[in-house]
């Protein structure tokens, strides 16, 4: 399995409630990302999708099941792995420019090639030119391509994303996932993202999991077959396209109905 | 640009300006034809008091009472402020340190402080040291209450982005939770600012010794009661300057908060 | 902003369901009553081992002994404080809030008291005591007056600015519904500032009783201020700790008690989400 940069393996979260009862939030996901491998994670709200993706992260330590990130077990965020958030009014820092946000994820490198490096980042992004500006003085989109720069700066092996365009409106959204594919294709990075957008996980993805309602197991994966690279206009026209979502939705609309009955045996 | 906030009209900025000064000037000449209608000694008028106030920073009370009450004040304040901020950020931060200490926290906030005088006078004696305890146990519950409070608010997708870009432990706290948090604890060290004031020249009238807030009393006592309001104008305008610098450095470091919040509120 | 958030361990989660936190919230009060108990130990060591002057702090015991001993005077001297904070709370409360609503309102009102607020705020009413001993003589009058004096301006600050901040789609939704004049300003502007005006308030409740006790240590017009200056006078180191205990639980009563009275009558305030996941 060399060609593989994250295993996760069995992984369980339980959360402690304010009660002090534990809460099963993950019950057993495994999946196997590959080099260069595009895949989303979809399901109904509830599912514990952001949950999954701070163990799978490190940024909290799972319950049960383990994390190989590039051979190695994980116990907190290891190098090469960065992560865009959905909130990018809480994730770039306000104190910063642009420049000094997206500074920070080269902080290993000497100044001169920090300097270089996010130059060429936000030039990928498109937003050359605004490192003096700080986010508040940007539209939600460019804070959202600000927050890729700062991923995207360090040359990752691996990208997580936790719903990155759900703070934004549709044309942007359309926008912003072109962005990420080109990062994608002109790139080795594999990704990783949490959505609750299901044609959005088709257009971007190789695969897609549907995660089953709390407490979560991996319900169905799904390939998606289509043609690299791809627009929003000619991939969406297609009708496989309209097949694929088709057959995730309805995945993700089962678990969702699993959910409801759940919630009301817990109700009661 | 998306987003910028534009600013006000630089012709109504200073209107505005202008109308806030005719507002004083007004508030003067009542003061002035009151004083003057009254003739009593113990209203006197706007001139007369601010003639005292000359007197008063020309004189060598500078020296003897204004000097020192600055210079209690800014240890007060200052210590108050290390004090504040370090404990509020671990207070903040740790949320069995927070419920160990709440009760504590709120009873010491809430006593009165003047009250503290009187033992403050038995234990340190009549001179600066007793006014600047006094200052500090007054002016650093303000600051570590606002530095907890902005500490514990943080958005826990903030700690995690900088976790993200390996930020921990000191680091953590000087890089992300100590500018996250700067806002409210500014607000915070301005209020103790005022409170540092206020307690000083209570403290200095019961037993400072020397000070702006003794010769305040001192003079009213001995029948200067020119001198009495003239202090009064001093001090008014020493509060009102440290105000001032206060807020022009505030906007200095928080100068990115412009478009994040909606204005700053001058007031 | 002059708005200052007190009370650490009072502000949210108001609209979690009472049930799901009873556990941790036992919890949170038994180590905040633990806290206190550790404080007061740390009390009694510091006094009794000798380590500080005790002269200077009573053991709790011997404080404790003087609060019963002195209960009479001590609730009469309370109750004096208690008059002349009162008094002069009431008037700075209606003033201000009166006064502020009128200029929050107005443009050019707004303007015209900018820069009497900024040299008023910062100006330390207690230099004032004197010059009040002087025009009003020693009495509840002269006591309440300069309370009054100095609670009005955190009062009037925030209502102002509270005014001025109502949003203007809340504004532009009512006048849609047909609220006008006294009405829109009673249903919508009043509540819609009540929060910020709540914080003045609370400010202004604690600025109260330390002016009320200055005043009383200063001009010795009685109350709990004079009631430790006596104690001083008269060396009786526990007496002046009782006194100054007293004012503590007093000072404390006052600020929960209206911190309560807002999170009932303006539930909205609190609300905040919790950075749960």
């Amino acid at each position: 399995m060399s060609d593989s940069v994250l295993s996760i393996r069995n992984l369980q979260v339980s959360i402690q409630s304010r009660d002090g009862s534990m809460n099963e939030i993950t019950r057993d996901v495994s999946l196997e990302l590959k080099e260069h491998e595009f895949v989303s994670i979809v399901g109904p709200s509830g599912s514990g999708k952001t949950t999954l993706l701070r163990a799978a992260s490190g940024l909290r330590p799972p319950s049960g099941g383990e994390v190989i990130f590039d051979q190695k077990p994980i116990n907190d965020v290891p190098k090469g792995l960065a992560i865009v958030f959905q909130e990018y009014n809480k994730s770039l820092f306000p104190w910063l420019t642009i420049g000094k946000n997206v500074a920070m994820g080269a902080a290993e490198y000497s100044n001169q090639e920090r300097a270089e490096r996010v130059e060429k980042a936000l030039i990928q992004v498109g937003l050359s030119g605004f490192a003096t500006r700080y986010p508040w003085e940007l539209s939600g989109g460019m804070q959202q391509r600000a927050a890729l720069a700062r991923a995207m700066v360090s040359n990752p092996r691996l990208l997580m994303m936790d719903e990155p365009f759900a703070s934004v409106d549709a044309l942007t959204r359309n926008h912003l996932e072109d962005v990420v594919q080109r990062l994608w294709d002109s790139s080795t990075f594999a990704a990783l993202m949490v959505t609750h957008d299901v044609g959005e996980a088709v257009y971007l993805s190789d695969r897609v999991l549907v995660l089953s309602a709390r407490p979560s197991t991996v319900l169905a994966e799904i390939k998606i077959d289509l043609a690299r690279p791809r627009s929003q206009i000619e991939t969406r026209r297609t009708g496989r396209f309209g097949e694929l979502v088709a057959e995730v939705l309805e995945r993700v609309e089962e678990a969702g109905r699993a959910s409801v009955g759940i919630e009301d045996t817990i109700q009661k | 640009m998306i987003g910028v906030k534009a600013g006000p009209r630089r012709g109504s900025t200073i209107a505005r300006a202008g109308l806030g000064w005719l507002g004083l000037a007004i508030l003067a000449t009542v003061w002035q034809l009151l004083g003057m209608e009254l003739h009593t000694a113990v209203f006197p008028t706007f001139i007369t008091s601010l003639v005292a106030a000359w007197h008063v920073v020309t004189s060598s009370t500078l020296t003897t009472d204004i000097i020192p009450s600055l210079e209690r004040t800014a240890a007060g304040f200052l210590i108050s402020a290390i004090i504040g901020i370090t404990a509020g950020m671990v207070i903040g931060h740790y949320e069995t340190v927070r419920d160990w200490t709440s009760a504590v926290v709120d009873f010491m906030r809430s006593l009165p402080t003047p009250l503290l005088v009187p033992i403050a006078i038995v234990v340190f004696g009549i001179n600066g040291r007793m006014v600047v305890v006094t200052i500090i146990s007054a002016a650093v519950w303000p600051i570590l209450i606002n530095t907890a409070n902005g500490t514990s608010t943080i958005e826990p997708t903030m700690i995690d982005t900088a976790k993200t870009y390996g930020l921990r432990g000191r680091k953590l706290f000087l890089k992300v939770v100590l500018p996250a948090a700067s806002p409210q604890i500014f607000a915070g060290l301005r209020v103790a600012l005022s409170v540092s004031l206020a307690v000083m020249v209570v403290a200095e009238m019961l037993g400072g010794g020397s000070g702006i807030g003794y010769f305040i009393a001192n003079a009213q006592q001995s029948f200067n009661i020119d001198g009495s309001y003239g202090g009064v104008i001093v001090l008014g305008c020493l509060g009102w300057i440290f105000d001032t610098l206060f807020l022009m450095f505030e906007r200095r470091l928080l100068a990115w908060q412009r478009g994040t919040v909606g204005g700053l509120l001058d007031v | 902003m002059s708005q200052v958030q007190l009370a650490v361990g009072l502000s949210g989660e108001v609209n979690e369901i009472t049930q799901r936190r009873s556990k941790p919230q036992r919890r949170r009060v038994a180590r905040q009553i633990g806290g206190v108990v550790v404080a007061i130990a740390i009390w009694e060591a510091l006094s009794s081992t000798g380590a500080v002057n005790k002269e200077a702090l009573p053991t709790p015991g011997a404080t404790l002994a003087a609060i019963s001993a002195n209960v009479g005077s001590l609730s009469s001297a309370l109750a004096s404080t208690l008059e002349a904070w009162a008094l002069g709370m009431l008037a700075a409360g209606v003033g201000g809030i009166v006064l502020g609503t009128l200029v929050g309102r107005s443009k050019t009102a707004d303007a015209a008291t900018e820069t009497i607020v900024r040299m008023m705020r910062p100006l330390p009413s207690l230099a004032l005591i004197p010059i009040a001993i002087l025009i009003a003589g020693l009495g509840i009058k002269m006591t309440s007056g300069l309370v009054s004096f100095a609670a009005f301006w955190p009062v009037f600050i925030n209502t102002r600015v509270g005014v001025r901040q109502v949003d203007n789609k809340v504004l532009e939704t009512a006048k849609v519904l047909g609220l006008r004049g006294f009405k829109l300003l009673y249903r919508v502007v009043m509540p819609a500032s009540s929060p910020m005006i709540a914080s003045g308030l609370q400010v202004a409740i604690s600025l109260a009783l330390v002016v009320t006790v200055s005043v009383e240590l200063v001009g010795g017009t009685g109350g709990l201020g004079q009631f430790i200056l006596l104690a001083q006078q008269g060396n009786e180191p526990s007496t002046m700790f009782a006194g100054i205990i007293v004012g503590g639980i007093l000072g404390w009563a006052l600020s929960i008690g209206f911190a309560r009275l807002v999170d009932r009558l303006i539930p909205w305030r609190t609300q905040r989400t919790e950075g749960g996941r």
